[in-house]
């Protein structure tokens, strides 16, 4: 007889153990609040499981000193127990896919009693201090309350949902948070809630609580998630139209130089063209239609320069040859250099080649030159190149005002810059491009004395 | 007498087209392609009026300006120039007048009519 008890109590803690395991199990599987809270009501009230009548989830605020209902699963009346008891008896679901199933979810349409849950309103402040639901959450503890027939120290916003039982009103807790009330009963069928099940009950609020904490530290995380990857997005975007921006203005830049290109010949050809129409001596007519024609030339051979020169040039890697590119962009800068009073020499081998896009090497160089001539004034630059294999290193030294040793680090940065215009891209460009042809970029200045640029390319 | 102007300018045949177009309205027009030049002109000879274009090799418009202002504080100095973005610059360094370069010359002409009336 002992022994049978013994048996019977390990079965039935080993069921226990089960159901405890099962639930919680599926409770911590979800990060979703309302899934968790379903899949709880669904275990509480489960045939299968601890097979209370019904439960609810009510929330508190602590703010507002409210305690709200959330959600609820279970009959409103007899009849409508028996019609689920014997719904639920015809199919032989295990517990597992019982709260896969989530009757909770499944259920909560056709039902009154969820909806009853969700009226529910109380003001804590107005319940008097003896009232179980004032207790649970002052206490934070579990209320047995054995055959109630009456809702009496329950709230009266609560009458709707009541019918005689055993009723059990537990916190819904983590040891930080308050979250909540749960009570579920055992109205209807009347079967005993014995300790063993209040202990289930009590542990699997426990998990439950745990979950919401997770899943809202996981919703907090999740969202600054998102804002942080939309913010980067944000920042990637806004960074890369800067740098089309940046470029643009060296476009801009180059542009005009090619308008004063452009603007020469055709003041010419306008000009002898306005001779010819005034002019009835042949003589007149044939030597500008000469000189119209010479200058037509001239145009021709600007055309094919800017489509050497800029970026309507198709981008490939070829051989570029580094002193024509250089004094390409050096003239462009003669006529700031000689407002500036500065001196600007260029000392390199005429066949020096380096491997690299003809247009990202002129826009390297364009934007090191632009930055010597913008912080140099009665001064020199000097660009000079020395071959150390596999590089060829390009240096452009300049006598101007120099980087002071704090800044001299940020200068490849995006968006550091010492000047009003631009958006401190360029050397940033230049760096980038450099790198991505497998060369290397080294900057060395004194304050005060000036600025040597080194761009180490490959041959 | 005739008003003598000089031209400073690198291009050959926008030199030959402004001195024949000045010629016609009466002036006396020497034309030179640099700087350098048009400074050592302006030390032996008088001008009424100087037309200095900007970008040129060697001595460019710039210090041509230069140079000759330091000579002759109060020789009119017209900038005849394809960039139309230096203007404010060069009328606060001392050019009478900036224009940019049109095939149309009759701006120029009513300029060199103005300061030389």
């Amino acid at each position: 007889m002992i022994m049978e008890t013994f048996e019977e109590k390990c079965r039935l803690l080993n069921y226990e153990l089960y159901l405890l395991h099962t639930i919680s199990k599926s409770i911590k599987e979800s990060l979703d609040e309302n899934r968790i809270l379903s899949v709880m009501l669904t275990g509480l009230t489960a045939n299968v499981a601890l097979g209370l009548s019904r439960a609810a989830v009510f929330y508190y605020n602590k703010e507002k000193s409210v305690i709200y209902g959330k959600n609820g699963i279970g009959p409103c009346s007899k009849e409508e127990a028996g019609k689920i008891w014997k719904d639920l008896g015809s199919n032989s679901m295990s517990l597992e896919t019982y709260l896969v199933h989530n009757r909770a979810e499944n259920e909560e349409k056709d039902q009154e009693y969820p909806s009853r849950v969700r009226k529910v309103v109380i003001n804590m402040e107005e319940l008097p201090p003896e009232n179980y639901f004032r207790r649970v959450i002052e206490e934070k503890r579990l209320f047995h309350l054995k055959s109630l027939e009456s809702p009496e120290d329950l709230p009266g916003e609560i009458k709707d949902l009541f019918a005689p039982s055993d009723v059990i009103i537990l916190p819904l807790s983590t040891a930080k948070n308050m979250r909540g009330i749960i009570m579920a009963d055992n109205a209807f069928h009347r079967k005993e809630i014995d300790e063993s099940t209040v202990l289930l009950i009590f542990l699997i609020a426990i998990q439950a609580g745990l979950a919401l904490e997770n899943s809202s530290n996981y919703g907090i995380i999740r969202k600054q998630l998102e804002e942080m990857k939309e913010l980067k997005n944000t920042m990637e975007s806004l960074q890369e139209e800067l740098v089309q921006k940046e470029k643009l203005s060296t476009v801009g830049k180059m542009a005009s130089y090619f308008i004063h290109e452009i603007k020469n010949p055709l003041v010419t050809i306008g000009g002898f063209a306005r001779h010819i129409s005034d002019s009835e001596d042949l003589r007149t007519v044939k030597r500008d239609a000469g000189i119209i024609f010479k200058e037509i030339q001239k145009l021709e051979q600007i055309l094919g320069k800017i489509s050497n020169f800029t970026f309507l040039s198709p981008s490939r890697v070829e051989k570029v040859n580094l002193l024509e590119t250089i004094k390409e962009v050096a003239e462009f800068f003669g006529l700031e250099c000689s407002r500036k009073k500065i001196d600007i020499s260029i000392d390199i081998p005429e066949n020096l080649k380096v491997t690299a896009e003809k247009v990202q090497m002129t826009e390297v160089f364009f934007n090191i030159i632009s930055n010597a001539v913008e912080n140099t004034s009665n001064g020199k630059i000097h660009v000079s190149s020395e071959i150390n294999p596999p590089f060829v290193s390009v240096r452009i030294r300049d006598t101007g005002k120099g980087i002071p040793e704090s800044s001299l680090s940020m200068v490849t940065e995006p968006f550091f810059s010492t000047k009003s215009e631009g958006f401190g891209l360029g050397m940033y460009i230049v760096k980038n491009i450099i790198e991505n042809n497998g060369g290397r970029l080294e900057i060395s200045s004194v304050e005060g004395e000036g600025t040597e640029v080194r761009a180490n390319l490959v041959i | 007498m005739a008003k003598k102007i000089l031209i400073v300018e690198d291009e050959e045949n926008e030199r030959i087209l402004y001195a024949e177009e000045l010629e016609k309205e009466g002036f006396e027009i020497k034309a030179v392609p640099d700087g350098t030049v048009a400074v050592a002109l302006v030390e032996k000879e008088e001008f009424d009026l100087i037309i200095l274009d900007l970008q040129m090799p060697g001595l460019d418009g710039i210090e041509t300006l230069g140079k000759i202002l330091m000579k002759k504080r109060n020789l009119p100095v017209i900038i005849y120039t394809a960039y139309p973005q230096y203007k404010d610059q060069f009328l606060t360094w001392a050019a009478d007048a900036y224009l940019t370069k049109s095939s149309d010359l009759s701006l120029l002409k009513e300029k060199v009519a103005s300061i030389l009336k």
